[in-house]
């Protein structure tokens, strides 16, 4: 019946194509009504043209006559003789999910019955009038067809929207059940069943023809390398390696580009997911897509259709309110979804928020007693974070009643699941009344993921580096106190923080046959490695026999046999041709059952700590001689390197080492300030910290431990340029430097430029600081000054709003801490910002922590800028910027 | 012999060729189509949490390859590596799949009307994962089931 096999599958991607927008394209002149964009209504009639011309050629008629019709009704439409409208739009848009139907199985479309939509279309085509009372239903609810195995078998990529809307019910789901034949002896590749979209792929001619220089490239390379080799002349290697090496890694990342796909392609399947959603529900809805730009890694894309679905679905279904409820609350009648897509930190987040009713906590927590997954005493010790965290929980459901659409209690644990599959993680926000945003986060692409490869019981295995935090080594003599047994349960303790381990030896299981000479009989009164991993939002750590290299490694799937395994990602192939198991974090807290430290013991010693943390400092402590310690704080401080001592050049009394292709000016201690020279060593610690432009190196001789510590410094004993404290540590003196004051005494030059292009402003202005710890007051206050401003210090922010409130126009800028008694940071500024006599103002946050929660936290109500504690540089240029740009209208008016 | 035939509807030419080898002194045989080839990657990398009978994983030209112990497979118990011990990969599902055995015999021809019913069960090993007994001269020819033998998921149980 069809000759060309070739020919009808290209028709068939070419075809899918065409309808790939239609929806989207329907919708837009839908809404576009009596002035619907001809252009828009041109583009969607030469697509089903076109479909309908090959459609003819291949003698595939039941497509031919369905087309025929549809561009019927277009061109009258097209040329004003129809008004789009709603009805309309739901003939075509049936029309279109028909003909997609009859595409997917396009060998046995000419067999299929498709009067009813012919019916549907005829009405515009002879009448010239058009009702638009009740649309014809010519939706043929699918008789629960379950897909038939071959097709649930077939397409595991296939984005599974149309099968996860059984409302919609889409799929005139006759085709594939109407026969159940066995499929078709001979397995081509196209038989029918399988999608041929999915596993094809769209590239430019121009990513090709790199691909294929890239490819001659590497052939050459190769020839190269046999002729070296055998030859034996090893002059050339390294040449040729570099070569190779080079050659290889634009030869992936061009094939990564290929892979790369725009996520509009999932998206632009949501306003008709969205709309026939809310015909069904009587709720009215908008949908607004941003970012549709962005791209991602093809299995991604395929991957991300199933869960976006759900998460949109539940948005409407449980998010939005009725109308009347709207109206009543004092809303538009009419909500929005916004579906976002952006990178950050190389990743893509994508956020799904309405403006519906939020979710209520109070409820979840009920619900959550009620089904027995948590006591009442645990419910009422969670926070509303926490307690939203519940919505993942499988089995949970807040849907008051079970619904075609939601309430049957999962979802939301899978869509999290398979979210986590994809390395992504995914968390909720939500404002009772005002609405719920969901945002993920997704690595890039899954095919190559950079890894730390670590050693336990002889074998290597591979942790994705998105999944680590941080990796932290427990000397042996301080197990006893890092290393804790709570309640039978290993935890570690880190700055403040209670970390549960777990052993990846116990995980692996004893397994004897794989290691012969398993030296892990001893494993106390060792230093242990302990890798920090993150899952969502929750953190452990992870005990390791040794860590070894960073690599970038591919993802190679393992094979049925160990689908179960839950604690494995996949394998790698090592360097060296071995393989390498991946380790899957997610996967490893779930074998281990760890779980939030739920236990109410842990938590509240946490979240004491916690609060403690958020007073504190993280410094670096060091020897520059064996009999005097000093101090920096870590916030300062890029990175610490390790250098040999021949590298350090010295010219002109300055030293310095190259680095990284330039040259890093190196400081030390003793030329500076009143210290004894420092150690003779062969191997120095460089701490990299940046300053007026500049990076530059504090040489360390000796480490000393990195260090919590609450700033009771005493700022007298020791106090010299910079120098700015000191307090006592394991019963030795430490002093902590002043990187800034340090900085000027080595390099003034580096510092002379800025004063002099900088001339003291005409008149001072005055600032107001809030900070209730005594030494930053008194430090901010004084750095400050030193830039020429007025600055009136308070001790906490009701004494700072007392104090604004008795003369408003005396300031002209707010510095102020988050973290206070009586009043804190951002209650401070919400009352300046909503208060008209002061919302003038610029408020600029000072603080130890800024975490991404605090600084989203801080922007809403009204924070203009955040800066970190003692980063006296930034905060100065802050401050400048910020009195210039209050100081203009003055300027212009005077 | 109708009834052979009728299970054996796949197969069309008269004869087959099988690829032979040892378990201990049981003679089992695949359908040469199904083997990939044999080699000694006997360095395995062990999977944490896989089923018993997996022994492990090697990397196959780029590919990561399960390989799985038939002795266990088959109810026999394991035994060491020996030099004569081969990796059999075979085609299965689409995946390729390693099975170790003892060591390999010779390529047999067949014909297909003289295979016979496998009994319940050859020299004390489950019968399950026959799909027909050949006749040879002095020794009985086991041809394997490999799609039934390598997807068993209790067969471990069997064993112990």
């Amino acid at each position: 019946m069809l000759n060309d096999q070739e020919l009808v599958n290209e028709f068939v991607v070419e075809s899918k194509e065409y309808l790939a927008d239609i929806e989207s394209q329907l919708l837009a002149i839908e809404s576009g009504g009596a002035v619907a964009d001809p252009a828009l209504i041109n583009q969607v009639f030469r697509a089903v043209h076109s479909i309908k011309g090959a459609a003819g050629f291949l003698g595939l008629n039941t497509i031919g006559s369905l087309t025929h019709k549809m561009e019927t009704v277009l061109n009258r439409l097209r040329n004003k003789e129809l008004v789009p409208d709603e009805s309309i739009t739901n003939v075509l848009l049936q029309a279109a999910d028909q003909l997609r139907e009859l595409l997917e199985n396009v060998e046995r479309s000419n067999e299929q019955n498709i009067d009813c939509n012919l019916n549907a279309l005829e009405q515009y085509v002879s009448t010239l009038v058009v009702e638009n009372s009740s649309a014809p239903q010519v939706r043929t609810v699918p008789p629960e067809v379950p897909p038939t195995p071959v097709i649930a078998m077939n397409s595991p990529s296939n984005p599974v929207i149309e099968e996860s809307v059984p409302v919609e019910s889409a799929i005139p789901g006759d085709a594939p059940a109407a026969d159940n034949v066995s499929p078709p002896e001979n397995p081509s590749p196209s038989s029918g069943n399988a999608p041929v979209a999915d596993t094809s792929i769209r590239v430019t001619v121009a990513v090709l023809d790199q691909l294929m220089n890239l490819a001659g490239e590497l052939v050459l390379s190769r020839n190269q390398l046999m002729q070296t080799v055998n030859s034996k002349e090893s002059r050339n290697l390294d040449m040729i390696a570099a070569r190779v090496d080079q050659v290889t890694s634009e030869l992936q990342e061009t094939i990564m580009q290929a892979r790369m796909q725009e996520i509009g392609t999932v998206f632009n399947k949501f306003p008709r997911v969205v709309r026939d959603l809310c015909a069904s529900l009587g709720k009215q809805c908008d949908l607004r897509l941003e970012g549709t730009g962005v791209e991602l890694d093809k299995s991604i894309i395929e991957a991300i259709g199933s869960p976006l679905t759900h998460l949109v679905r539940n948005a409407i279904d449980h998010g939005m309110e009725s109308p009347e409820e709207r109206v009543q609350v004092g809303k538009p009648a009419k909500g929005t979804i916004i579906l976002r897509a952006f990178h950050q930190a190389g990743k893509v987040n994508i956020s799904i928020s309405d403006n519906g009713r939020g979710i209520n906590t109070t409820k979840i927590r009920e619900k959550a007693v009620a089904r027995g997954l948590i006591s009442s005493d645990q419910a009422r010790e969670m926070s509303d974070r926490e307690m939203l965290r519940m919505i993942f929980k499988p089995g949970f459901s807040l849907a008051e009643k079970v619904t075609d659409v939601s309430g049957r209690g999962v979802g939301m644990d899978v869509v999290k699941t398979n979210i986590e599959r994809l390395g992504g993680t995914i968390n909720v926000d939500t404002e009772l009344g005002q609405g719920t945003t969901i945002n993920i986060k997704l690595p890039l692409t899954l095919a190559i993921i950079p890894s730390l490869i670590v050693r336990c019981q002889n074998q290597r295995l591979a942790i994705p580096q998105a999944s680590i935090s941080e990796l932290v080594r427990v000397k042996a003599e301080e197990l006893q106190q890092s290393i804790q047994n709570i309640k039978g349960a290993e935890v570690l303790r880190l700055r403040g923080e209670l970390l549960p381990l777990v052993r990846l030896d116990q995980v692996l299981g004893a397994k004897g046959k794989g290691c012969p000479d398993s030296k892990t009989s001893a494993p106390e009164r060792r230093a242990q490695h302990i890798i920090v991993v993150e899952t969502g939002n929750f953190r452990y750590g992870l005990i390791v026999d040794s860590l070894q290299d960073s690599e970038e490694i591919v993802v190679k799937p393992l094979g049925r046999h160990m689908q179960e395994c839950q604690c494995l990602a996949g394998a790698t192939v090592l360097g060296d041709g071995c393989v390498a198991m991946i380790l899957d974090v997610t996967g490893i807290a779930a074998y281990n059952q760890l779980t939030l430290p739920d236990d109410t013991d842990i938590t509240r010693e946490a979240a004491d700590e916690m609060k403690r943390r958020t007073e504190t400092q993280t410094v670096l402590i060091f020897n520059n001689n064996p009999s005097e310690r000093f101090a920096v704080h870590m916030d300062l401080i890029a990175r610490v390197e390790r250098i040999r001592s021949e590298q350090i050049d010295s010219i002109g009394g300055r030293q310095m080492i190259q680095y990284r292709g330039g040259t890093l000016p190196l400081i030390s201690l003793e030329d500076n300030i009143q210290a004894l020279p420092k150690l003779d060593k062969e191997r120095y610690y460089i701490a990299v910290y940046r300053m007026q432009q500049h990076d530059i190196g504090l040489l360390i001789p000796e480490l000393v431990d990195i260090r919590e510590l609450d700033m009771e410094l005493d700022a007298t004993t020791f106090r010299e340029p910079g120098v700015m404290g000191s307090f006592v540590n394991d019963e030795k003196a430490v002093r902590v430097l002043d990187l800034y004051e340090l900085t000027k005494l080595g390099r003034p030059d580096w510092f002379s430029e800025r004063s002099q292009e900088q001339s003291p402003p005409e008149r001072s202005r005055t600032i107001l600081l809030a900070e209730d710890s005594d030494f930053f007051r008194k430090k901010l206050s004084e750095y400050l000054a030193l830039e020429h401003c007025r600055v009136v210090a308070c001790t906490d922010g009701q004494e700072a709003w007392e104090v604004l409130q008795s003369d408003p126009t005396k300031f002209d800028l707010v510095v102020t801490d988050i973290e206070m008694p009586r009043m804190n940071g951002f209650e401070l500024t919400q009352r300046i910002k909503t208060d008209p006599s002061t919302s003038h103002l610029s408020v600029i946050a000072v603080t130890c922590l800024a975490s991404e929660d605090d600084i989203q936290e801080g922007k809403k109500v009204g924070v203009d800028e955040y800066l970190i504690k003692l980063d006296r540089e930034q905060l100065v240029a802050t401050i400048s910027r910020f009195l210039s740009v209050a100081f203009q209208p003055e300027q212009v008016s005077s | 012999m109708t009834k052979i035939n009728q299970k054996n509807s796949g197969l069309t030419a008269a004869e087959m060729e099988l690829a032979t080898f040892y378990l201990d002194d049981l003679l089992l045989a695949v359908d040469i189509h199904r083997v990939q080839e044999i080699n000694r990657h006997l360095e395995f990398t062990p999977v944490p949490h896989a089923p018993p009978f997996v022994l492990g994983v090697v990397n196959l030209r780029g590919d990561v390859v399960t390989v799985v112990d038939l002795r266990t497979l088959l109810g026999l118990g394991r035994q060491d590596l020996t030099l004569q011990t081969r990796n059999v990969i075979v085609k299965s599902q689409g995946e390729q799949i390693g099975m170790l055995v003892d060591r390999v015999a010779d390529v047999v021809r067949v014909s297909q009307n003289e295979l016979d019913e496998p009994p319940a069960n050859v020299s004390g090993v489950d019968g399950r994962f026959f799909k027909y007994i050949y006749k040879l001269e002095n020794k009985l020819l086991i041809i394997l089931d490999v799609d039934a033998v390598i997807d068993v998921k209790e067969s471990c149980q069997s064993v112990l």
